[in-house]
């Protein structure tokens, strides 16, 4: 009953997150629920979310194969990594792993075009990894209050 | 004596028929309110199909199909997603419809883009104005050769590359396709310039221009396809029945 409550759970997730993405594109709203998977702690759950998202974000977009992979592995590093540090429940954390994916974001994008000779407007690149380090905290803490299994204010 | 009594009976009897009428006009009331909204909707939805007939119809009507078997699309996805950064829309036809990588797409104002890569039943179209598109373009007055591409800023803003520096290609001319690259067909409207500046530093003029079509705007689409080619054979199911009205799905 569980498994079938958080299936349906991230379905609506997913669904929201791409009516999201849709009214603002270039934005990622499916990176606050992988955060989610990863604070879980569920390394089967990251790993078909890794592949469902990977998949929809290459499927929708239009660079060669390759970077939205890049785009969630270099999540899950920097989350590794921030864990390490921080406690990854804080919202300081949250914040402060909100700028760095709006960075990756920007230099990833920036990286990807430069490879494939693809054109970009840094301007347009610019404002979009701003909105989405904003829309992380906002979507994570909806999600996290939502999520069965969380409480409001962190704990789990 | 019996008058109160009557003038009573005669009131009650009023009251009542009154009463039973409002509950019968409400119910009625009710019911009308229903159907006007239904027929709302209804007249809704066939203006739409009115509106989209006309379009339908303006498209058939293009020069281009003169040269070229084409068929028609819907855009069914617009830019989505972060990996999303060319300038591209999704249509509902893929590679075993026709639609192939390179296919030019056009509308009845002008080029809209071509295919950029196709799965079975869907395409990519890579749009006019994105940096990354080139197209064989001449000026329809003055008759001045040059490539057209699209610009990072601006929704609609074009750039014409390789004016020679004598050439004298004037403001508000339309530039229409060249038809040298063997895809799109040639005088297919392309965009208006609406700027010549001499460069100073370099072998060619700058030309600017806008875009005809508005890309935002576009909901249905013709794909060109090569000459000689025959347009693709309807589904069986579809081509049996009349046409039936589409779904929000199909929409």
């Amino acid at each position: 009953m569980k498994t079938l409550y958080r299936f349906v759970w991230w379905i609506a997730y997913i669904s929201g997150a791409l009516l999201v993405q849709r009214f603002i594109p270039g934005v990622d709203a499916l990176v606050p629920g992988f955060l989610l998977a990863l604070q879980e702690q569920n390394r089967q759950q990251c790993f078909w979310l890794f592949i469902l998202f990977t998949l929809i974000q290459e499927g929708t977009g239009n660079l060669l194969f390759g970077a939205a992979a890049l785009w969630y592995g270099g999540q899950v590093l920097l989350f590794r990594m921030g864990s390490i540090i921080f406690v990854k429940d804080n919202i300081i954390f949250i914040a402060m792993y909100s700028g760095c994916l709006g960075l990756y974001h920007f230099l990833l994008t920036w990286l990807m075009c430069a490879v494939q000779a693809v054109h970009v407007d840094f301007e347009a690149l610019l404002r979009e990894s701003v909105i989405q380090t904003l829309i992380i905290p906002l979507i994570w803490a909806l999600a996290h209050i939502a999520k069965p299994g969380h409480a409001p204010g962190g704990a789990q | 004596m019996l008058s109160p009594v009557v003038w009573v009976k005669d009131k009650f009897d009023e009251w009542w028929e009154h009463y039973m009428a409002l509950v019968d006009i409400s119910k009625e009331n009710t019911r009308l309110r229903s159907e006007l909204e239904r027929a709302r909707a209804e007249a809704m939805l066939a203006a739409e199909d009115r509106m989209e007939l006309e379009r339908l119809r303006a498209l058939l009507g293009l020069e281009a199909l003169r040269e070229r078997p084409a068929f028609a699309a819907r855009v069914i996805a617009k830019r989505f997603g972060p990996q999303a950064v060319l300038k591209t829309f999704t249509i509902n036809k893929g590679f075993l419809d026709g639609a192939v990588t390179g296919t030019p797409v056009v509308i009845q104002n002008g080029v809209v883009g071509r295919v950029l890569r196709a799965s079975p039943h869907a395409a990519t179209v890579l749009m006019l104005t994105d940096p990354g598109f080139r197209l064989a373009v001449i000026s329809r007055d003055s008759r001045t050769p040059g490539i057209i591409t699209g610009s990072i800023s601006g929704q609609r803003r074009l750039e014409m590359a390789y004016v020679a520096q004598n050439a004298r290609i004037m403001v508000g001319e339309v530039l229409i396709t060249a038809g040298i690259d063997a895809s799109f067909p040639k005088g297919i409207p392309v965009g208006v310039v609406t700027q010549v500046t001499p460069g100073n530093e370099i072998l060619f003029q700058q030309v600017h221009a806008q875009a005809i079509v508005d890309l935002e705007r576009v909901e249905e689409v013709l794909l060109l396809m090569e000459e000689g080619s025959a347009p693709p054979a309807l589904p069986p199911a579809q081509a049996d029945r009349p046409a039936e009205r589409p779904t929000n799905a199909q929409r």
